[in-house]
């Protein structure tokens, strides 16, 4: 048994390895072939960034169905999608795992992302990000590297959406790093709407302190859960959004350590409303889950463990 | 602000709300390489030094700040006619 066991592992392993291989040169070959094949002769910026992002869509697409049907992650993109509100907007994540951003892009359509300096410098992806307009930072550092900000700005402005991680590195395994209010300021002052998304990966794979070949015993399922949409002017600040988006995220958290599962736990709500209502009669989980939300509705939802 | 209010200022905001280590923090620090601030903490420090000088700091105020020293200056030219924050 023991043997059958790690068998599979080393073929997960040896899956994963290919898996990123193939990304990897799928990224070069869109960087240095397809994109700029395929937006050859258009010269109007916000338009080839929209082409190219439907077309690095596509490929993220098959990636995750390679993921899936390899049995290393079990997401489906086509099944999860996200409803995203249609122009400009902040998009904002919790951070579990290394594919988040192929999950979110496969799942919601194109969006502008922050690339780290290293990636906007690398052979494979570094004209890639620049045909989809990605956000590079890499010219700017110290206090500078604000300059995102503008960055921001502009493809807000644009009418593009724009995904920030307010961690702004990958979430520690079952919890949540610093959170920076820099997302929530750029949606402030863009005066644009902040959209959080909730990712759990079950059980954690691909998190910043394992290394990509530790392969569970099981596939690791990876959802996202759309929460209520912050409007910046129902708010007193960005970090106050922050505060609240983190409280969220963090309930949800909670509730996974507690064994809730969220779609189970409304479903059960909905008809023993009771047992787990605030001092307002809400549901906390209905709470992430309802329409647009504002300041006090966010507030008052409870963790499991707060309830009376 | 005077210089040393600012220097303390900005080191119990880099302790509390940055979660650098108080050891780490000198005005010699880089806040990339030496501090591990990245961009997003650059807007969270950028937008606090507008908040307490009231008033919106241009891009170009901030090209080759590096340092923790660069930041001491550079708030000192903004913050020399403002109260020292609670």
């Amino acid at each position: 048994m023991a043997l059958v066991s790690s068998v599979v592992r080393v073929g997960r392993m040896i899956i994963t390895a290919g898996a990123f291989a193939a990304f990897y040169s799928g990224a070069a070959i869109l960087s240095w072939i397809l994109l700029p094949l395929l937006t050859r002769g258009e010269d109007r910026l916000v338009h080839r960034a929209l082409c190219s992002q439907a077309l690095v869509r596509r490929a993220f697409i098959l990636f995750h169905d390679f993921m899936r049907v390899c049995r290393l992650l079990d997401f489906d993109p086509r099944r999860d999608v996200l409803r995203l509100p249609e122009g400009a907007c902040v998009v904002v994540a919790n951070h579990p795992t290394l594919v988040d951003v192929t999950a979110l892009i496969a799942a919601g359509g194109p969006m502008c992302v922050v690339a780290k300096p290293e990636l906007s410098n690398s052979i494979a992806f570094g004209r890639l990000l620049r045909h989809c307009w990605h956000i590079d930072v890499s010219g700017d550092d110290g206090l500078a590297a604000s300059s995102v900000v503008g960055e921001a700005m502009t493809r807000l402005q644009a009418g593009l959406r724009v995904l920030i991680f307010p961690e702004g590195t990958r979430s520690p395994e079952g919890g949540l790093g610093r959170f920076h209010r820099g997302a929530f300021q750029i949606a402030a002052w863009a005066g644009v709407p902040v959209v959080p998304l909730f990712l759990r990966c079950d059980p954690p794979v691909l998190s910043k302190t394992a290394p990509w070949y530790r392969a569970p015993r099981i596939v690791p399922h990876l959802s996202l859960q759309q929460l209520p949409t912050l409007l910046p002017e129902s708010w007193p600040n960005a970090a106050a959004m922050a505060a609240a988006v983190r409280a969220g995220y963090g309930r949800l958290l909670q509730n996974r350590a507690f064994g809730l599962d969220t779609a189970e736990h409304c479903a059960e709500q909905r008809t023993q409303p009771a047992p787990c209502s605030d001092q307002h009669g809400h549901c906390p989980e209905m709470l992430l889950r309802g329409s647009n939300m504002d300041t006090a509705e966010y507030a008052i939802a409870p963790g499991p463990g707060e309830r009376s | 602000m005077t210089r040393d209010q600012i220097v303390s200022w900005l080191t119990e905001t880099l302790v509390r709300d940055f979660e650098v280590e108080r050891e780490r923090i000198s005005l010699d620090a880089r806040l990339v390489e030496d501090l591990d601030l990245d961009s997003l903490d650059a807007i969270d420090m950028l937008v606090r030094l507008q908040e307490i000088a009231h008033e919106r700091i241009g891009e170009d105020a901030i090209r080759g700040i590096r340092t923790l020293g660069d930041v001491v200056d550079f708030a000192e030219a903004y913050l020399a006619n403002v109260p020292a924050p609670e």
